[in-house]
């Protein structure tokens, strides 16, 4: 499957009751979110209007992933230096690939 | 041309309109549709994710109560923070409202929008068993859990029953297979799990509920149903995993929602009373997100942790059938 990367903060849902994703989107094409405002959308006609109509920016596969990577790494960062009081609630946070 | 009444010796009810594809709908009705000179059935139906209203404040291993459109979540960990602050949800956004007595993060949680439970957590220096009961404006603390515990979880209807279960009081060893029931005033102990763990997802009532997954240390795939007096393995998860979240009304019908295998996951699995289903995924992976409710057929997820960041995203669940038309080819 192709992908096309893009990034947009999640507004979740508006006063008129309209999703950032929508129902229906789910059903038309893949979607995933990733840290960083980072979403990978299946490279159809439904992916690619969903970025237009949420106005995101588009972006090469490399670009998504170095975002996402400083997500990772900065998070890892900060589980590092956390309590081991927290550490034994959460797991350290791993590296991400994108599709 | 013969009738359908002639052919089948029966009749099919008219309606107006095309038959509502949402829950309590079930698959397999046949009627003709008068708007249209069809006749419709309705097919089976498939489920998926969409974004709801986000949460005013980011959190994971939140409380919840309620329905997709009437929620209630509360408490939570912000980290360094653990939040005592409650949002109420109408179906599109989220509103401050009453704080619960006490800061938690990690703990049980059931009920209804108006009239909800949260038990035990992780309660720095606190009472690990305090429990709190909401009437729909107010906290008020009620009697404690035999064992106080975090990480664990629990169904209910309302603030008047609800089963907790699982957990642990200190390191992992410290995991739990004590289950305690609420009859509105207190805790009474009952029927052990089969399995102890904690970071189990559950859904349910006090009476019809069913708890899976979590961790032991390492994650389990591992279910067991509850019927008010006993615990029952069932079948397994496709996939093992902890710290998910869970919706559904009965021990027959629930959806586990994210959770942690290797790391935060996106995964949905359907359960029918026997078997787990693969179903669509969230948008987002998630795990901690314990602020999840509402029923297998209409749920929602609030918040949780996505391996990097607290999210204050929520995504609401709808599970919908297709109408087919009768043709004659």
């Amino acid at each position: 499957m192709a992908y096309k990367y893009s990034i947009k903060a999640n507004w979740g849902k508006n006063s008129n009751g309209d999703s950032f994703i929508r129902h229906e989107d789910r059903k038309m094409f893949h979607i995933e979110g990733f840290p960083g405002d980072v979403w990978v959308t299946e490279d159809n006609v439904y992916g690619g209007r969903w970025i237009g109509r949420v106005a995101g920016v588009e972006k090469t596969k490399a670009e998504a992933q170095a975002i996402v990577d400083a997500e990772v790494t900065a998070a890892q960062a900060a589980y590092d230096a956390e309590s081991d009081e927290h550490k034994a609630m959460h797991p350290r946070p791993t590296d991400i690939t994108l599709p | 041309m013969a009738t359908y009444k002639e052919i089948k010796g029966t009749t099919v009810k008219v309606r107006s309109s095309s038959m509502p594809t949402t829950y309590p709908q079930v698959a397999g009705e046949l009627y003709y549709n008068s708007s249209n000179g069809q006749y419709e059935f309705l097919g089976p139906g498939t489920g998926a994710w969409s974004t709801g209203g986000s949460l005013n404040t980011a959190r994971s291993d939140n409380g919840s109560a309620g329905t997709q459109t009437a929620a209630l979540t509360a408490g939570g960990d912000t980290s360094p923070g653990y939040r005592d602050l409650v949002e109420s949800y109408n179906g599109t956004s989220w509103t401050e409202t009453t704080e619960i007595n006490t800061a938690r993060f990690a703990f049980g949680s059931s009920g209804i929008q108006t009239a909800a439970l949260i038990y035990g957590g992780n309660v720095p220096g606190g009472n690990p068993g305090a429990t709190e009961s909401w009437n729909g404006s107010a906290w008020t603390e009620v009697g404690d859990n035999n064992t106080g515990r975090y990480q664990l979880t629990g169904a209910g209807a309302n603030n008047t029953s609800a089963v907790a279960g699982d957990g642990r009081t200190g390191p992992t060893s410290s995991m739990q297979d004590t289950v305690e029931t609420w009859n509105g005033s207190t805790w009474t102990e009952v029927a052990e799990f089969n399995t102890s763990r904690f970071a189990t997802g559950s859904a349910g009532t006090a009476t019809s509920a069913v708890f899976f997954g979590g961790r032991s240390p390492s994650d389990h795939a591992n279910a067991e149903t509850w019927n008010g007096s006993a615990w029952t393995e069932t079948g397994d998860l496709n996939t093992a995993k902890a710290s998910g979240g869970g919706a559904g009304d009965s021990n027959t019908a629930v959806i586990s929602i994210g959770g942690h295998d290797t790391a935060a996951t996106a995964d949905t699995e359907s359960y029918d009373g026997t078997s787990w289903t693969e179903v669509n995924n969230l948008s987002t992976a998630r795990y901690n997100n314990t602020g999840s409710m509402g029923t297998s057929t209409l749920g929602l997820t609030a918040g949780g942790y996505s391996g990097t960041a607290y999210l204050s995203s929520t995504e609401e669940w709808t599970f919908s059938h297709s109408i087919k038309t009768v043709t004659t080819s």
